[in-house]
């Protein structure tokens, strides 16, 4: 239980140093090694570490600490096949962590990253909520159901393929340099993460690695199905560099056209359930 | 806090970590009291291990240079 | 006790007569989470925000005393408490009345700021959440209309409930829980007390969260 936590932080770190290595390639720059991101949090976790003399405490040490047990939880909702609708309600929380780790610091970059996450809070968290389909085809929304469903009826990618574009834009979204990552970009520093330095910035790193296991192992899951351990890593690597292509050729968006993209594609969304729900 | 009071607090939640890890292989509890456990000791044992090994970098005065 | 494969397992059951309060893995979840929201709520002290003065260097940090923003934090915890209620609650009543108590409560948490612009958010968040009052409470009224009775115990799993009705609740949640936009608005203009800011956040996030169980549920 606790080893499978810990290597899913490694994985999670490696996806990222793959991700960024896929972008670099891509790019025609040599990158970094794939484990970089594993050096750079332990490189956080050795920095000198204080806690700004303008920042809400506990709040500003509190939220770390919530960033890395909703993940922790998230894990386990996928790993014991339980409810999707509690890792619904673990992306919801994840939108608030970083609301408040904007505001703890008083920074106003940090505060301006807070801002951009409530927006697209907006356009993500309805694009999310389209995972209820999977209700409306399966009968079910616990997600062993969900794989024993696909062991009968076969891939829910091919049938429920609205759906899955959904969630790979949902993982899009989280996806660091990716078109959506408006909370991040370079023109407010580092966004909401700017006054999380050393020791609080390298939890966040282990924090953001277990949800990008999380999210790309339950995409596998739900539209794939259950795999052999190999199998399903080499699977999440592959959706991985799918999204690490498509981080590499876009631009950032203006927040603007974030949040107006995502909306559209949530109203067709919305639309393709209630024609399903009510034909089927 | 003192180093050697971040080192307590990694190791103690380190145990808590090992006891929910055991009820959950044994089945002696509910599934979702282990989980729960996890959730409130990993976050913890995580940062502490983090402020623990940094401590020593960080004895005396840090002249402050923000704002 | 109902079992619907949407929430994971049934924890706690609390029965006032035929409405019974009921905490499930997910409900829990969502219970939990608040209650360490109120409790940050109780404890953090506001932080300093910090300004650029345009076109320079030079920064400056305001002084913000705790004493001033004694009413946000009251009613940054009523609002927590509100949100306890509406997360536990099993009755579509009870639950459209804590998610009114929401509204009015953030309304309270923009309103604390006294500056021009954030009064102005937390007006139009008024007008707003007094609108969607109507869909909450029309909502309610047509599931008891529909059904003759508003425990979600009750009703789970018989898809009663018409799909208007559903409709209605979801509406009128979103009108409720619009409050994170308006207090971005009035976030730009600088208004202080991030853990009481967040707790809008917090509670506007869980009733949509909990609209969604009752939406599949009954």
């Amino acid at each position: 239980m606790i080893l499978q936590l810990i290597s899913a932080v490694f994985l999670g770190l490696l996806f990222h140093g793959i991700h960024r290595k896929v972008i670099a390639r891509i790019q025609g720059r040599p990158g970094p090694p794939v484990w970089q991101e594993i050096l750079h949090t332990l490189k956080f976790s050795f920095k000198q570490t204080w806690i700004p003399k303008t920042a809400s405490m506990p709040l500003y040490v509190f939220i770390v600490a919530v960033s890395i047990a909703i993940w922790a939880g998230g894990f386990f909702v996928v790993f014991s096949g339980g409810s999707l609708l509690l890792l619904f309600a673990v992306f919801m929380l994840h939108k608030i962590t970083e609301h408040g780790l904007g505001l703890s610091s008083g920074s106003p970059y940090g505060k301006f990253g807070a801002i951009r996450s409530v927006m697209s809070a907006a356009s993500e968290i309805p694009l999310f909520a389209t995972i209820a389909g999977m209700y409306v085809v399966t009968g079910s929304l616990m997600i062993s159901d969900i794989t024993r469903y696909q062991a009968i009826h076969g891939p829910l990618l091919i049938s429920a393929f609205p759906m899955a574009a959904a969630l790979y834009l949902v993982i899009l979204s989280k996806m660091h340099y990716g078109p959506f990552s408006i909370i991040e970009a370079k023109e407010i520093v580092s966004g909401n993460l700017t006054e999380h330095f050393g020791v609080w910035r390298a939890g966040l790193q282990v924090a953001y690695a277990l949800k990008t296991f999380v999210l790309l192992w339950v995409f596998v899951l739900l539209f794939i199905g259950a795999l052999p351990w190999w199998l399903m890593l080499i699977a999440m690597l592959l959706l991985l560099v799918s999204l690490s292509f498509i981080c590499a050729f876009t631009p950032m968006l203006s927040p603007f056209d974030a949040v107006a993209f995502e909306t559209v594609v949530t109203g067709i969304l919305v639309g393709y359930i209630l024609v399903l729900g009510v034909s089927g | 806090m003192k180093k050697n009071t971040f080192l307590a607090v990694v190791f103690i939640s380190a145990a808590v970590l090992c006891i929910a890890a055991y009820a959950a292989s044994t089945g002696a509890c509910p599934g979702w009291l282990p989980v729960v456990a996890v959730m409130l000791a990993f976050p913890t044992s995580v940062l502490s291990l983090f402020l623990w090994w940094n401590a020593s970098n960080t004895k005396g005065d840090i002249p402050f240079t923000g704002y | 006790m109902f079992d619907l494969p949407v929430e994971g397992e049934q924890l706690f059951v609390l029965e006032f007569g035929d409405i019974v309060n009921y905490l499930s893995l997910y409900t829990g979840a969502l219970f939990f989470f608040a209650v360490t929201f109120i409790l940050i709520a109780i404890i953090a002290r506001p932080e300093h925000q910090t300004d650029i003065i345009f076109g320079t260097d030079a920064v400056y940090t305001k002084d913000i005393k705790p004493e001033s923003l004694r009413f946000q934090r009251f009613m940054a915890i009523a609002c927590g408490l509100a949100t306890l209620g509406a997360v536990s609650s099993g009755d579509l009543f009870n639950f459209t009345l804590f998610t009114t108590l929401i509204g009015i409560t953030n309304i309270g948490i923009v309103a604390g700021g006294d500056n021009r612009y954030v009064l102005n958010a937390a007006y139009n968040y008024g007008i707003v959440a007094m609108v969607a009052t109507v869909f909450l409470f029309g909502g309610a009224a047509m599931a008891l209309g529909t059904c003759g009775t508003l425990a979600i115990w009750e009703l789970a799993g018989k898809g009663l409930v018409p799909l208007g009705a559903k409709m209605f609740l979801v509406l009128g949640v979103m009108g409720e829980g619009m409050a994170p936009f308006y207090i971005a608005k009035a976030e730009i203009t600088r208004a202080p007390g991030a853990p009481y800011v967040l707790m809008i956040h917090v509670s506007s996030l869980l009733i949509f969260l909990r609209v969604i169980e009752i939406v599949l549920t009954v």
